[in-house]
């Protein structure tokens, strides 16, 4: 292996340092990793996958099963990289993997002494019978992932920056050789809205394989340079388009580490209502004896790497091939100065093709095929066998072994769309079915065609055709040579009789043509099973090289077509996607949105503790010096009891119910009547679920002869409004209402406590707050520091409260305002912690009693459901199910201890042994500053006929038992004389 | 006059982020102070009487969702069958019709503006929607999500773009439109919508 003085389409004058295995690696700007590895004489450069084989560069592409090596270090450490599609890049650090102490001296190599015993379904066989058992398995496995595998992953979180996009055009080009790009040159012309995405960091797909100066080359420039000028076309390199989905969606992700100020990837959704696909194709490797002998590569691969890299990969080359396509490469490396013997498996190669050889010095080898490598570190030799056995087999010196089975056209996109793809013989592989209504179109060497003329009209023609009928595409670019391809003149051998030593199929995952031939003895028939059983393509790579080879030789045990024994399923992604491209920028504080209130900045300035509740952002405690949450929530509930506090409420949902049936709507959503409800006033209600379960509950204010105000539950806000929406577009038609949420437009707070009235009436004086003027379940407009308001007078807590609603825009003043006016009589703020404490001693049901279980019976509250009207949820509530005389009703718990209940724990009769599922549940516990003991809100099976009785309160989870008397759940001032006072 | 608190309040602080060497097409992020919206709903015969009602107000009513239609410092958008959302630099007269409803949502919204040559690309990276100029032109506008959340957008020049978002979510979709803007570099100017003027500001 050496780097040529000369040539390739590297920049020589821009060289770059790298380090791979902590010694310098030089290369220069245009290499790849691999290119690099190669030009510094690097034969080995990793590891295999079960057998820790010695394995060098194969490929130089995608489809790269052996050169897989780990990227940088510390937190930016990125294993499993296919080194063929690594960019060179000054400092860059690389390491290989999978072997230990070193790839040169791996420990691990004593797995291949082994190998009898690692053959196909090596699991399913050793953990059966007296082995079998998670817990021998889970003990297993410890040992077996660190004896295979290939990199290690970096626990330390990612600290690079990925993006996700979305975007959309006319056509989507995937693939910028020359299908691709006379494809995008054409719709480009028809003035189609392209975007053309190609793999590589250039343009020019196969053609950079090509020698320079050429006359593709000068066919690249030129279409280059037109494509450059359509201000239309959008060009993407290091783009990978790697899933094809429903509704004409690609995903793709675009390279960019070593841009400044750029993210490392980013993620692209395209939305593209024509799509051609000008894939290309894989070379098919050549199944022999060693196959996998750092040496041995496939021919196209040692042809990009000297005239792209100018890099000569061996000096003494063995051409293995079955059709025409590896002559290039023969030729190719005999100009460059290396021995070259072409081992054809045809008898009959076409003449043209041998004078060329012949004049180049190349010895070509009819009818035969090589059936072993031979070499300890690296291929010294090939053994190679007449095919029909009429001869002994030749030992030929080389160092290097070009192979060529045929290629495989790069079906994948398509296939994920439109599914299985046919069978061409005469190609030997699979191609894209003929589907004149796809909106996905194949191009170029993706259906095998048979010279280059053939490549660049077809990819014209596709590109015209995506963009539509207006436009002109004007003439096809001419063709240039594009020398043989493998299509026109192939024979199906990829594996000759007679293989010596452990020949490879899937080289990514070690298996063998024996195991192929095993499961197939074992009597696996389908195509599926075959690879589960043998892992055959289910590598990083896919079985890009693999799945053809293997469902040959399936299809030759089974004495059937390939064509019969069928393809796997092709599933994105194309290549290995990073999952932080696909998060892309919403990590972090953006894993999901966060709602905050309009006083949050208050809240936070005060140092107030938060809690999440659902995506808002609420006040959980305000704590005094090194407070708890347990010492906060009580002195903020005592406090309220004592004094006054105001506490923010603007999560509760807010929704316009307006039009001249409001009244009546607001009848069959709620259980009670409102149309009696006069303006300026306020009532509760509930509402049912179709099935009778209890949906929600709240409060609602008649603003206005067709207007209502409706609180509903933070939690339920966006469910009922969407509820409202689609009853009044489909089932209530006929009702003329209109509902609106309001949640945003309103803050609210709520102002409680004996001094609440004192101090409102100072910050309103012009207003009557009298309980005559201002009684329960009432409202009045009012100004609070030249900031409109509304009061609700109605309470959650059980004092003397008032919600106040303000816009938003107003909620921070109007909040600072009263918590000013309010110091005299000591106001605090106070959070959801305490605010639950005092609706729970107050008896109000919350989220915890609405659990989508309990009737309106089980609350307590079936006087709230009319018998006067039809209601949602009033005909399936009579069901005998939720009649039943045994259901589980709303209780209070007085508990005994210092402990309290846990929400959750069961509930069992005294002296019951706890065994299933209880008698009842605990829903809400708090300890009740006001009765100064733990309490609790229940459900137990006939509770209120119980109230009185000793019960044990046991919690499974944590092993607790404790003991409570059942009482009524209003456990302060239930004669409500605080609230309405 | 009563104080208005914005809720991009701690957020909107003047200065430079983002890729600190790009200089050129840096973009611009502020919060326009959004006056009035009031919402309009009707049933049967809306269309007819909202033109009349348009009219009025100098506006005509756009033939579909997409359009604005703008006019004397008004703007008026068709948001659903049945309902329309008209927003007004000044006061906006609440107009009286029969079998119609109003809803003021002045504050229901904030208005966060991002302008410069590159704000379709910092969008199409927070929204799932094509804003090529051919597709999303000038006038039109969009209710869509971003990053999760409902909000209508409109772009109001070839380098501006107008996001309304509910008030109680502006802060998170403001976070997240920054954190797309830095690849690109952006400002977020005093003045404008900046730290001086952003805090508690009569309205």
């Amino acid at each position: 292996m050496k780097r040529l003085t000369t040539g390739g389409r590297i920049n020589r004058d821009t060289p770059v340092t790298m380090c791979f295995d902590g010694r310098d690696l030089p290369g220069f700007e245009g290499d790849t990793l691999a290119s690099a590895l190669l030009a510094a004489g690097h034969k080995t450069v990793g590891r295999s996958f079960k057998y820790h084989r010695r394995r060098g560069v194969y490929s130089a592409g995608v489809e790269e099963p052996n050169a897989m090596v780990t990227l940088h270090e510390g937190a930016f450490r990125e294993p499993n990289t296919r080194a063929t599609c690594v960019e060179a890049q000054d400092g860059l650090v690389a390491a290989s993997q999978n072997a230990w102490p070193s790839i040169h001296l791996d420990i691990g190599a004593v797995n291949n002494l082994l190998s009898p015993f690692f053959s196909a379904g090596f699991y399913y066989k050793t953990f059966i019978g007296p082995f079998s058992g998670t817990g021998f398995w889970m003990w297993c496995e410890r040992f077996i992932r660190r004896a295979s595998g290939m990199g290690r992953a970096v626990h330390l979180p990612d600290p690079d920056t990925y993006e996700k996009v979305t975007t959309t055009c006319d056509v989507l080009v995937i693939g910028g050789g020359a299908a691709g790009l006379s494809a995008a040159l054409a719709a480009g012309r028809k003035g189609a809205r392209v975007i053309l995405a190609e793999q590589d960091t250039v343009l020019g797909g196969a053609i950079l394989s090509d020698p320079m100066g050429g006359e593709s080359d000068f066919w690249l420039k030129q279409i280059e340079l037109e494509l450059h000028t359509l201000p239309n076309i959008r060009i993407l390199t290091r783009a990978s388009v790697f899933g094809a989905y429903d509704s004409d969606t690609y995903g793709m992700v675009e390279h960019l580490s070593g841009c400044e100020g750029q993210p490392r990837q980013r993620y692209w959704q395209i939305h593209a209502p024509r799509a051609v696909m000008a894939t290309g194709a894989i070379e098919r490797p050549m199944v022999f004896g060693n196959n996998d002998l750092p040496g041995v590569m496939l021919a196209g691969a040692v042809r990009s790497y000297l005239n792209r890299f100018a890099v000569l990969a061996g000096q003494t080359a063995l051409v293995a091939t079955n059709n025409d396509s590896a002559y290039a490469t023969a030729i190719d490396l005999a100009s460059a100065g290396a021995g070259v013997t072409v081992v054809d498996t045809r008898t009959e190669v076409p003449q043209a093709l041998r004078e060329q050889a012949e004049t180049a010095g190349i010895r070509v080898l009819r009818g035969h095929a090589v059936i072993a490598a031979r070499g300890r570190k690296c291929v010294t030799s090939a053994l190679v066998a007449p095919l029909d056995q009429n001869g002994e087999p030749l030992q030929l010196a080389c160092d290097l072994i070009a192979a060529s089975a045929g290629w495989s056209p790069n079906v994948h996109l398509w296939s994920q769309l439109y599914k299985t793809p046919e069978y061409r013989p005469e190609s030997a592989c699979f191609i894209p079915r003929a589907l004149f209504e796809a909106h996905l179109q194949p191009a170029g060497l993706v259906t095998a065609p048979t010279e280059m003329a053939q490549i660049i009209t077809d990819g014209f023609a596709r590109g015209s055709e995506a963009a539509g009928p207006d436009g002109d595409a004007g003439t096809v670019p001419e063709s240039f040579d594009g020398g043989p391809l493998w299509s026109g003149n192939f024979s199906p051998v990829w594996c000759a009789p007679g293989v010596k030593g452990k020949a490879f199929v899937d080289l990514q995952h070690d298996v063998k043509l024996s195991d192929i031939d095993q499961a197939h003895l074992e009597g696996y028939v389908s195509v599926e099973h075959l690879k589960r059983y043998t892992t055959t393509g289910m590598a990083t790579d896919q079985g890009k090289l693999a799945n053809v080879n293997a469902l040959a030789r399936m299809a030759d045990l089974q004495e059937r077509e390939i064509a019969e024994a069928g393809t796997t399923t092709f599933r994105p992604p194309f290549t290995p996607v990073t999952i932080g491209a696909l998060v892309g920028q919403d990590h972090g504080a953006h894993v999901r949105p966060t709602r905050r209130t309009p006083i949050h900045d208050w809240h936070v300035a005060q140092g107030a503790a938060l809690t999440e509740a659902g995506l808002w952002k609420r006040a959980w405690y305000y704590p005094q010096g090194d407070e708890d949450v347990g010492a906060a929530y009580r002195r903020e509930a005592a406090h309220v009891r004592a004094h006054i506090g105001l506490v923010d409420v603007s999560t509760l949902g807010k929704i316009a119910v307006q039009g001249p049936d409001a009244a009546t709507f607001l009848n069959r959503v709620y259980t009670n009547g409102w149309k009696s409800l006069r303006p300026g006033r306020i009532r509760y209600g509930v509402m049912l679920r179709e099935d009778g379960i209890v949906l929600d509950d709240g409060a609602t204010a008649r603003l206005g002869e067709h207007e209502y105000f409706m609180t509903t539950t933070t939690a339920n806000a966006a469910k009922i409004l969407a509820d409202f929406e689609r009853r009044l577009q489909s089932d209530w038609r006929d009702l003329k209402v209109h509902v609106t949420s309001l949640t945003d437009q309103f803050a609210a707070m709520a102002l409680a406590g004996p001094k609440s009235r004192a101090l409102l009436q100072t910050l309103c004086p012009d207003v009557d707050l009298s309980p005559d003027a201002l009684p329960n379940n009432s409202f009045v407009e009012a100004i609070i520091a030249e900031h409109p308001v509304r009061l609700h007078r109605m309470s959650f807590s059980g004092e003397l409260a008032y919600e106040i609603y303000t816009p938003s825009g107003h909620g921070e003043p109007v909040w600072q305002a009263i918590m000013t006016a309010g110091a005299p009589h000591r106001i605090i703020a106070y959070g959801t912690e305490s605010m639950g404490t005092l609706r729970i001693e107050k008896g109000h049901v919350a989220g915890p009693e609405l659990d989508g279980r309990t009737t309106i019976e089980d609350l307590g509250l079936a006087g709230l459901a009319s018998s006067k009207k039809p209601f949602v949820g009033s005909v399936l509530r009579h069901r005998p199910l939720l009649q039943s005389a045994d259901r589980a009703q709303l209780v209070g718990l007085l508990v005994e201890g210092d402990e309290g209940a846990r929400g959750g724990s069961l509930i069992f009769a005294k002296g019951a042994a706890p065994e299933g599922h209880g008698e009842g549940w605990v829903t809400s516990t708090t300890y009740s500053p006001a009765l100064g003991k733990y309490i609790a809100m229940a459900f137990v099976k006939n509770g209120q006929a119980r109230l009185g009785e000793e019960v044990q309160i046991v919690n499974l989870l944590e092993n607790q038992t404790s003991s409570a008397r059942l009482i009524s759940h209003h456990f302060f001032d239930p004669e409500g004389e605080r609230q309405n006072g | 006059m009563a104080e208005y608190h914005s809720a991009l309040y701690e957020a909107l602080i003047a200065g430079s982020y983002g890729t600190p060497a790009r200089t050129a097409d840096r973009l611009t992020l502020a919060e326009e102070r959004l006056g009035a919206l009031l919402q309009i709903a009707g049933w049967e015969g809306f269309d007819d009487k909202l033109t009349e009602l348009a009219e009025q107000l100098g506006l005509t009513l756009p033939p579909d969702y997409q359009t604005v239609a703008i006019a004397q410092g008004r703007r008026l958008y068709r948001t659903a069958p049945g309902r329309v959302l008209i927003q007004s630099e000044g006061p906006l007269p609440v107009p009286e019709a029969p079998d119609l409803v109003t809803l003021d949502l002045s504050h229901s919204k904030t208005a966060i503006v991002l302008r410069g040559a590159h704000a379709a690309d910092v969008l199409s990276r927070t929204a799932p929607m094509d804003f090529g100029l051919s597709q999303f032109p000038v006038g039109r506008f969009a209710q869509t999500g971003m990053h999760e959340v409902a909000v209508l957008i409109e772009r109001t020049a070839r380098d501006r773009f107008r996001i309304l978002a509910p008030y109680t979510w502006a802060r998170s979709v403001w976070d997240r439109l920054r954190t797309a803007a830095i690849p690109f570099g952006y400002d977020i100017p005093p003045g404008e919508a900046g730290a001086e003027t952003t805090g508690k500001t009569a309205l």
